[in-house]
């Protein structure tokens, strides 16, 4: 995932994906109920398999038992969604968002950004939390482990919490990533600088809005003056922000080492 | 074991993660597959076909070029005035890529496929790509 530019995933997200979700916008909401119930059956299934199969197929290949239910049931919410749309919203959800629910739909919005940008975030994130859950000495999971706690137990009561510096400084890390992403939003959005909390609107951050207009204004120009100062105001609120995170890292890190 | 012991053991959760990390495999297979078929498709040309459309009032046109996609639409999406044959509730369309920009000046259009009367695929029509006027499909005569 980390080696996909963000210019592949800007220009994927404008131009294939929010054409998808918007003739399938029923999908998208069935899959975030399906997926977690389809999940939950297929671990309560495997759960009941006689032992010999759960000795082939260890608990530890999940994802790739997963990876199936996961296809079937995305390819089955796609095709109920217009199924969904005529019985639910009349034949067309957008005319029901903007009519009834008052709220107008852009085609490429907030939740298409969303999705492309977890695409780029997600890869720093992860490595950088893995190395730090990795980085927990090993005796601390042995001795819970040996007086009886589950799995899960040990990572939520011990490993999760000695390893929280390192967790954060991925979640910060991730949303410095975030924020200063610019191709991804340039493409995806409709750049509409309209400030609004609805996902189902576009918007315009302040670097794709600096990318943008630079090369519209006039040197020296008042406009020109504002451009530098989104800049700084975008060094600035990073600068703040990774300083009160390096804070909390650091007494995390006081808090949770001597566990 | 019980529903409630097995909650308790944590598994469900383990699972989640597990299904997280499975959406995340899906979504970049899925993503790499996707760039690289519509990319590599430019080492495999389509196959042009020949239509000859027939509508209801009995005009007669012919089609060439490569079929780009192809879509099932209700049938009260289309004019009624179309009078198309048969009564099921869906019809669907092709949308052929078409050259000669410079006589019809239209890229893409959508027929139906209850107007196509004939289909085929004769050997000597070609395609060529040129810079003005997009390309160029023809029946070709003579090759030098």
């Amino acid at each position: 995932m980390e080696a996909l530019p963000t210019v592949i995933l800007g220009f994927l997200a404008g131009l294939w994906l929010a054409p998808i979700i918007e003739d399938y916008l029923p999908a998208i909401f069935m899959m975030l109920v399906m997926l977690p119930i389809t999940i939950l059956l297929t671990a309560y299934g495997w759960n009941r398999l006689p032992k010999e199969i759960k000795f082939k197929v260890p608990e530890t290949m999940a994802p790739l038992i997963l990876i199936p239910m996961v296809i079937l049931t995305v390819y089955l919410a796609f095709a109920l969604s217009p199924v969904m749309e005529d019985v639910f919203f009349g034949g067309d959800i957008r005319q029901y968002i903007t009519n009834d629910l008052g709220i107008s739909f852009d085609q490429r919005n907030a939740l298409v950004v969303g999705i492309a940008m977890g695409f780029a975030v997600i890869p720093t994130i992860f490595s950088m939390a893995e190395d730090a859950i990795f980085g927990v000495p090993k005796h601390l999971t042995s001795g819970s482990l040996a007086l009886g706690a589950t799995p899960w137990q040990t990572l939520i009561k011990v490993v999760i919490l000695t390893a929280s510096p390192g967790i954060f400084s991925a979640v910060m890390m991730g949303l410095g990533r975030a924020v200063g992403e610019t191709m991804i939003v340039l493409m995806a959005t409709g750049n509409t600088p309209i400030v609004d909390w609805s996902i189902f609107q576009g918007m315009r951050t302040l670097s794709a809005n600096i990318a943008v207009e630079m090369p519209e204004s006039e040197v020296g120009s008042s406009h020109y003056r504002i451009l530098f100062l989104a800049a700084f105001v975008l060094f600035i609120f990073t600068f703040v922000f990774n300083t009160v995170a390096e804070f909390v890292r650091q007494r995390l890190r006081e808090k949770y080492s001597s566990l | 074991m019980s529903m409630k012991t097995w909650f308790k053991s944590g598994s469900p959760w383990i699972w989640m993660s597990a299904g997280g990390v499975s959406l995340s495999l899906i979504s970049v297979i899925g993503l790499l597959w996707l760039i690289a078929a519509n990319g590599l498709s430019y080492f495999w040309p389509s196959d042009i076909h020949q239509f000859e459309l027939q509508d209801s009032q009995g005009n007669k046109q012919t089609v060439i070029g490569e079929i780009y996609d192809r879509e099932k639409i209700p049938r009260t999406q289309l004019s009624a005035q179309l009078n198309l044959p048969g009564d099921s509730e869906t019809i669907e369309r092709l949308l052929v890529k078409t050259g000669n920009r410079e006589l019809v000046s239209l890229d893409f259009r959508w027929i139906l496929v209850p107007q196509i009367a004939a289909q085929s695929t004769p050997e000597d029509i070609a395609v060529i790509e040129r810079r003005t006027n997009g390309n160029f499909t023809a029946e070709s005569r003579h090759c030098i």
